[in-house]
């Protein structure tokens, strides 16, 4: 006859031992039959092997991707002594790079730091650090300029904050995704994120009460849009606040206006004021309320891109709000990053389009990444937008002597161009900054294109 | 309806390990974060929440599972970085190697059953046996069972990838 503590444990039982989900009695009773049973202590260093296996198969699942450190808390546990992971074998941790390798998965890559290696680093972060620093000279007196000029903007209109807090400088915000103790030092991050929800709840929100205002029409019911402007930038403004404040169903019923969407989306991120003095000194303005084409982008198309919150911001060296200028119509093209005031800004940008007609646009300019995501079309789309300073990878650098500086850098800019040319994603580590960086809810209304020149 | 702060608190504690789950399971970065955001919104809509992690991948999973279009996409795409990797003329020894090395555990978790990826997945997440009970709806004895066989087919189908992979001429 079989008592309990010799019967052989199933495999499920082995797994959840070494995952050390037992309770003390259940493990107790394993444990006493490992002592005995060699045939079970196989099974107990095959399911080893199959669990480090198996995490290493996931962990291969994260290669190129843009996600954060991936070790789960219970891997990360120290093993102690009585630990049965610890009891059972001769490996101490069952995740390890020295697990029994049962299976045979094959390795990941490795990269061995020898003194060459170290050295050849050491010269290729310096020619890094020397162009990046070089780069990011230039534009810095043209930021102070836009600087200024938004300053000029927003003492017209003191309601406005757009554009009077000092631009935020991309990259310094710690991302949410990191750990506890970051996300315990981020609040802005975090609220930024629950903000970013807010605007996709805003976007749904002005598309059905855009139909609610078409059926209002129909049935011969004036809405007050219809006749006070002021009003309804007014109101939209108060559900932009209450958008910040209460971003579910408070935004439902404070926007009845925001069936004129573009005196809306204006107001969702910058108040009256500001859009009263931006517009003044834009080139640009406003499109006529012709009907959205929900279609392709196939004729010239201009974007005013303004924080839905309220706060200042920049995508890469370019702060809020700017303009985006498209001149191509294919599904991937470029397209040109101007100031508000129609001047070309030291950026550019390509896009192409995504299901349900949305829009991604990706920054291209040295020094930084970024993206900014549009929603379905409209006079008014809610989008999110991000942006980090970056550093090229080293398999893009070209080392050279001091004096053909220039002309490695043009290569790599020859190299940027070609990559933007052929559609070719950003570099991981790029793609991986812009994923990694604060979000930043949109606004962004299409105005009329100011003729080049 | 969960308060602002709480779920701030949420968010800053299970984003990141939502996202990343919700990579691995879609293989698309871009769909993950929207369905991790869509999972957020659910929340923010609940009354209350108990057990709240298993909560999360709960409705996370059944999102992912809502969206069949995303999976065939998914699978469009892995066939073209499928065949990318095959007519490439230009090869990148590092980045292709991690190319091919994530082709392969995608191919191979791909051939999961759909409750062996989900657990298997959810358990690196670091979610705990009860917890992936309550999200699959499964009972927590065989949680273990559930795990061991989606760790030996995924090792298996790897394995079998791999050694198709090696066959293939170069």
């Amino acid at each position: 006859m079989t008592s309990e503590r010799d019967a052989h444990p199933d495999e499920g039982t082995i797994h959840a031992w070494l995952d050390r989900q037992l309770d003390d009695a259940e493990s107790d009773v394993l444990e006493a039959h490992l002592q005995r049973c060699d045939e079970c202590a196989e099974r107990v260093a095959e399911a080893r092997g199959l669990i480090a296996g198996a995490s290493r198969v996931v962990a291969a699942l994260d290669l190129g991707e843009p996600v954060a450190a991936s070790t789960p808390a219970f891997v990360r546990t120290p093993a102690v002594a009585g630990d049965p992971a610890v009891a059972a074998g001769p490996i101490a941790d069952a995740a390890g790079p020295a697990v029994l390798p049962a299976t045979r998965v094959r390795g990941l890559p490795t990269f061995r730091l020898t003194p060459s290696r170290m050295s050849i680093a050491a010269v290729l972060v310096v020619a890094v650090a020397l162009a990046i620093v070089h780069e990011n000279q230039r534009p810095t007196s043209r930021l102070a300029s836009q600087a200024a000029e938004s300053a000029t903007i927003t003492g017209a209109a003191p309601a406005a904050p757009l554009s009077a807090a000092p631009t935020v400088a991309p990259g310094l915000a710690p991302s949410v995704a990191s750990s506890a103790p970051a996300a315990a030092a981020a609040p802005l991050d975090s609220t930024a994120a629950v903000r970013v929800a807010a605007a996709r709840t805003f976007a749904k929100a002005q598309r059905e009460t855009t139909v609610n205002a078409d059926l209002a029409r129909v049935a011969q019911v004036p809405t007050p849009a219809a006749s006070a402007p002021m009003e309804q930038t007014i109101a939209a403004a108060r559900a932009a606040d209450s958008m910040v404040a209460a971003p579910t169903n408070a935004l439902r019923g404070a926007v009845p206006g925001v069936s004129v969407a573009p005196a809306a989306g204006n107001a969702a991120g910058t108040a009256a004021g500001t859009a009263a003095g931006a517009a003044a000194k834009s080139a640009y303005s406003a499109a006529p309320a012709a009907p959205a084409s929900p279609t392709a982008v196939e004729a010239p198309q201009c974007f005013r891109v303004e924080s839905a919150t309220g706060t200042s911001a920049t995508w890469g060296p370019v702060p809020l709000p700017f303009i985006l200028a498209l001149d191509a119509p294919a599904t991937r093209a470029t397209a040109r990053v101007l100031t508000v005031a129609g001047q070309e800004a030291d950026a550019r940008a390509v896009f192409e389009r995504r299901g349900n007609d949305s829009l991604l646009f990706t920054l291209r300019r040295i020094g930084f990444t970024g993206t900014l995501a549009l929603g379905a079309p409209g006079e008014v789309r809610a989008g999110v937008m991000r942006s980090a300073p970056t550093s090229m990878t080293l398999s893009e650098v070209v080392v050279t002597s001091a004096a053909a500086e220039s002309a490695s850098r043009r290569s790599l800019r020859g190299k940027a161009a070609a990559q933007t040319r052929a559609g070719a994603p950003a570099p991981v580590a790029d793609q991986q900054a812009a994923t990694a960086a604060p979000a930043v809810p949109v606004v962004v209304k299409k105005v009329g294109c100011a003729t080049r020149g | 309806m969960v308060p602002p702060e709480r779920l701030t608190a949420l968010f800053a504690e299970y984003h990141g390990a939502l996202v990343r789950f919700l990579t691995r399971r879609l293989g698309d970065r871009d769909a993950a974060e929207e369905i991790a955001q869509e999972t957020f919104m659910r929340a923010m809509k609940q009354e209350t929440i108990t057990s709240e992690r298993s909560w999360l991948f709960a409705v996370a999973s059944n999102l992912v599972r809502d969206e069949g279009r995303r999976s065939q996409r998914q699978q469009r795409r892995l066939e073209l970085l499928r065949e990318q990797s095959e007519s490439s003329v230009e090869p990148e020894p590092t980045s292709m190697e991690r190319a091919d090395e994530r082709d392969l555990a995608r191919r191979a978790i791909a051939m999961l059953g759909e409750r062996d990826r989900d657990a298997l997945l959810m358990r690196e997440e670091g979610l705990d046996y009860d917890e992936i009970a309550r999200a699959l709806d499964l009972s927590p004895g065989s949680v273990g069972t559930t795990l061991s066989r989606a760790r030996r087919r995924l090792l298996e189908a790897y394995e079998s990838l791999q050694a198709e992979q090696g066959a293939r001429p170069a």
